[in-house]
């Protein structure tokens, strides 16, 4: 038996748990715990754990306050933005019809199951869109190719199978040679198709149903910093049919009473959040880190853009092997250190890591440059040159 | 015990008399689960190595050799027949639903084929798996389950839960011999069951638990078993499991929960739960037409409950009537009424706040009472109680 959770022992809850405390400059990641929960949720949360609900009235306010937030005609919270997506695709194909709901995702007789995205919107965040899709008993249609989609290969297939036009806004998308949501928007509403849109990690909750997004959905722990769990906003009709589907396929997704309160108490406490004294905190942190890192050969930094426009700025670090590291290496080097420093490394092959000021506590940030000056003035380190590895042999042991 | 936050969202504080049910919000949540999830959601993790954590607590509480959480105990068990299917290999779990290259079938007793608020069959065929019923509602026999073994069976399900045809199943012993003769494993849905142990040590191969029944943990689920197929139920995050994620919070919360489970006073409990089924008892005496009994669990679990039969010339009401009426007004009282038509609901003392069983007997007093003076017996057809539901389903969410 490990360390017990129910010990008086003053020790951060990480310790007693003997997992790592680590810093997180990676981004709000599902692998991390995904954010700092805002310290309203956490009460909110703490208070409905001990009283009994109903259910549906409770997904009623939930649905009442994302309304509020997003413009939506109506709302409710789902699992997680992935669970979210795959109910919003099942809602496209079952309507209200609650027979259907049970026969899902197999038996879709009579159901319009085709879904169409653009070729570079088939993301993977984990799994893949076109899981979530095909999980609903959806078949999902590509449009263009992965470098380019024009309008009439959206167009073209849509068919009298089309169920729903799905819409990927995330770094983890191809940036370049996609229809813009309102292109996509016109071409599909033109044929009577709704569209649903991931937007899972993006802060602007208006800005997807503004454009004409017909279901919006939402992670409600990254920006937002409520529990883990995804926000599903859109038309009434489509919205009921999405929260009906917890009498079939998402019961599984099902989300509790905690994660309910949580998240609605994130939405209010984001309607008063400080978000420009947030970014000011941000911009200090980035400009402080550019600063630990000048100065170093081969260490070259930028203050980069969210690729997909949130109000985020990150410091993009390029690591030339002058340095005596590859990108890859330095970021191993930081992980591997104390504490262990987590950074936004998908694109580390490219020579390139990302850091992300979003989410750290007081200190941290000073801690990361403080060790990033360490590691780059001291001797190299076994490894320094690695290659990134895809190798999924840690994660065959697991539990081990 | 904090603020009630439910007036505050302009929702009924209503009391659970029902059960520890998914549509009510579950349980009373054990202190030591919030304390941890309040304490651990500031907080960044290498969520593998939480995980871990908490397959070493459920292994420690459950006596398997691995375990993991998950959003919910229908999710565990989609998740599974997914392990059973797929095993470690990670592009067969990134191609589910699609099993083409997999074997596939998973065997359910026909009584066993109930609905928990969802089809419990739909939860295999979410994961891909194609149910193959076995026997008929009312029995099956060895011979059935055998010969329904075939060389694409992937595993087989065993549903413990009240619901469940009560009469005429394989035992659970039977199902494991026979299934394991074949080489195919056993997944138990035991979701609502207080014994951790006892299905694995019948036998079952995985056996899954709601974390948020009698444990008092947040919305989860737990799968105990084998190592092998724990780490292939974990690598469904990487496929169908990712809609269903748990996050820090709910690893934490539930770990907790189990860890005070191990210190729960049982005992104290237990006489908590039967002083208030006395209260009731006492409250219920000499009304004409009401009879109350005191009625065991019908799946063993260390737990009584009041049976109030309802007859309706002598009560003036019909017991679903007395029910709605229940719950309505400043304190609705929510009960324990699957089985209403029959002319009898049931009260559950599990999930009681301090003095509430006192408002329950109040407000049983005070409907009862009412009805006792009424020309007309109070009888809405049943049928029509059940049309008016399903149209009130369909409202969501006005």
């Amino acid at each position: 038996m490990p360390d017990s959770l129910n010990s008086t022992s003053n020790l951060a809850i990480r310790e007693r748990l003997g997992v790592r405390p680590i810093i997180n400059a990676s981004g709000t990641m599902t692998a991390l715990g995904a954010s700092i929960m805002v310290p309203e949720a956490i009460k909110a949360m703490a208070e409905i754990a001990t009283e009994f609900v109903e259910m549906d009235d409770l997904q009623r306010v939930a649905s009442r306050a994302i309304a509020r937030l997003t413009g939506a005609e109506a709302g409710f919270v789902a699992s997680s933005a992935a669970g979210g997506i795959i109910l919003s695709v099942a809602a496209a194909m079952t309507g209200a019809a609650l027979l259907a709901i049970e026969r899902l995702p197999l038996d879709t007789k009579g159901l319009k199951t085709e879904v169409i995205l653009q070729y570079g919107h088939n993301a993977a965040y984990g799994n893949s869109i076109d899981q979530a899709i095909r999980i609903a008993g959806g078949t999902p249609v590509f449009a263009g190719s992965v470098s380019a989609c024009q309008p009439y290969q959206v167009a073209e297939a849509i068919t009298a199978d089309t169920a729903a036009g799905i819409y990927t806004v995330a770094h983890s998308t191809i940036s370049y040679g996609m229809l813009s949501l309102p292109e996509f928007v016109a071409i599909c509403h033109a044929r009577g198709v709704p569209v649903i849109v991931d937007a899972a990690a993006e802060y602007d909750l208006r800005r997807f149903i503004a454009e004409g997004a017909d279901i919006a959905v939402y992670s409600g722990h990254k920006f937002l910093g409520g529990p883990t769990s995804g926000v599903v906003a859109g038309r009434k009709g489509l919205i009921r049919a999405g929260y009906l589907q917890n009498r079939g396929i998402g019961r599984g997704m099902k989300v509790g009473k905690e994660s309910i309160v949580g998240l609605i108490a994130a939405l209010d406490a984001w309607e008063v959040r400080d978000h420009a004294g947030i970014k000011a905190r941000e911009t200090a942190v980035v400009e402080a880190w550019v600063g630990s890192l000048a100065g170093h050969k081969g260490i070259e930094t930028q203050v980069a853009p969210d690729a997909t426009d949130n109000p985020v700025d990150r410091v993009e670090v390029r690591v030339k092997p002058e340095s005596g590291f590859s990108a890859y290496g330095l970021m191993s080097a930081l992980a591997a250190g104390d504490p262990p420093i987590m950074v936004r490394g998908h694109q580390a092959e490219q020579g390139r890591f990302w850091l992300d000021p979003c989410n750290l506590h007081p200190g941290e940030a000073e801690t990361v440059g403080r060790r990033l000056a360490e590691i780059l003035n001291a001797a190299r380190p076994a490894g320094a040159m690695a290659k990134p590895s895809k190798s999924t042999a840690g994660l065959m042991k697991w539990p081990d | 015990m904090p603020d009630d936050i439910r007036p505050d969202l302009g929702l009924r504080q209503i009391v659970n008399v029902s059960g520890t049910m998914t549509h009510l919000g579950a349980s009373i949540a054990v202190p030591q689960a919030i304390d941890a999830m309040a304490r651990g959601l500031p907080q960044f993790f290498d969520i593998s190595a939480l995980h871990r954590y908490a397959s070493t607590v459920i292994a420690d509480l459950t006596g398997a050799e691995a375990g993991f959480v998950t959003a919910s105990c229908a999710s565990g068990i989609t998740i599974a027949v997914a392990a059973s299917m797929t095993g470690t290999d990670l592009l067969a779990i990134e191609r589910l639903p699609d099993t083409t290259t997999l074997k596939h079938e998973v065997l359910i007793l026909s009584g066993h084929m109930v609905s928990y608020g969802a089809p419990v069959e739909q939860l295999v065929r979410l994961a891909g798996g194609k149910v193959v019923p076995v026997g008929q509602a009312t029995s099956s026999s060895a011979y059935q389950l055998t010969g329904s073994i075939t060389d694409r069976t992937a595993a087989a399900l065993f549903v413990v839960s009240h619901h469940v045809v009560d009469y005429g199943q394989v035992p659970l012993r039977t199902f494991v011999d026979v299934c394991h003769a074949r080489g195919v494993p056993v997944i138990v849905d035991a979701a609502s069951e207080y014994d951790l142990r006892l299905f694995l040590d019948q036998g079952a191969d995985l056996v899954v638990y709601s974390g948020h029944k009698f444990l008092g943990g947040p919305t989860s689920g737990i799968v105990a078993g084998s190592k092998d197929m724990i780490r292939a139920c974990y690598l469904q995050n990487r496929g169908i499991g990712r809609g269903m994620k748990v996050g820090k919070e709910t690893i934490i919360g539930v770990s907790a929960a189990l860890s005070a489970w191990k210190t729960r006073d049982h005992a104290g409990i237990r006489a908590r739960e039967r002083a208030a089924l006395e209260v009731w008892v006492s409250a219920l005496a000499g009304r004409p037409g009401v009879t109350a009994t005191i009625v065991p669990d019908p799946t063993n679990n260390p737990l009584d409950r009041l049976k109030v039969t309802i007859d309706p010339q002598d009560a003036r009401i019909t017991a679903w009537n007395l029910a709605m009426l229940l719950a309505t007004g400043d304190r609705p009282v929510i009960v324990r009424d699957h089985e209403v038509e029959h002319g009898h609901f049931f009260l559950d003392p599990c999930n009681l706040h301090p003095e509430e069983e006192h408002v329950v007997a109040g407000r049983l007093l005070e409907e009862i009472g009412k009805a006792a003076l009424s020309n007309d017996i109070i009888a809405t057809p049943i049928k029509d109680v059940w049309l008016a539901r399903e149209r009130a389903i369909l409202n969501w969410p006005d």
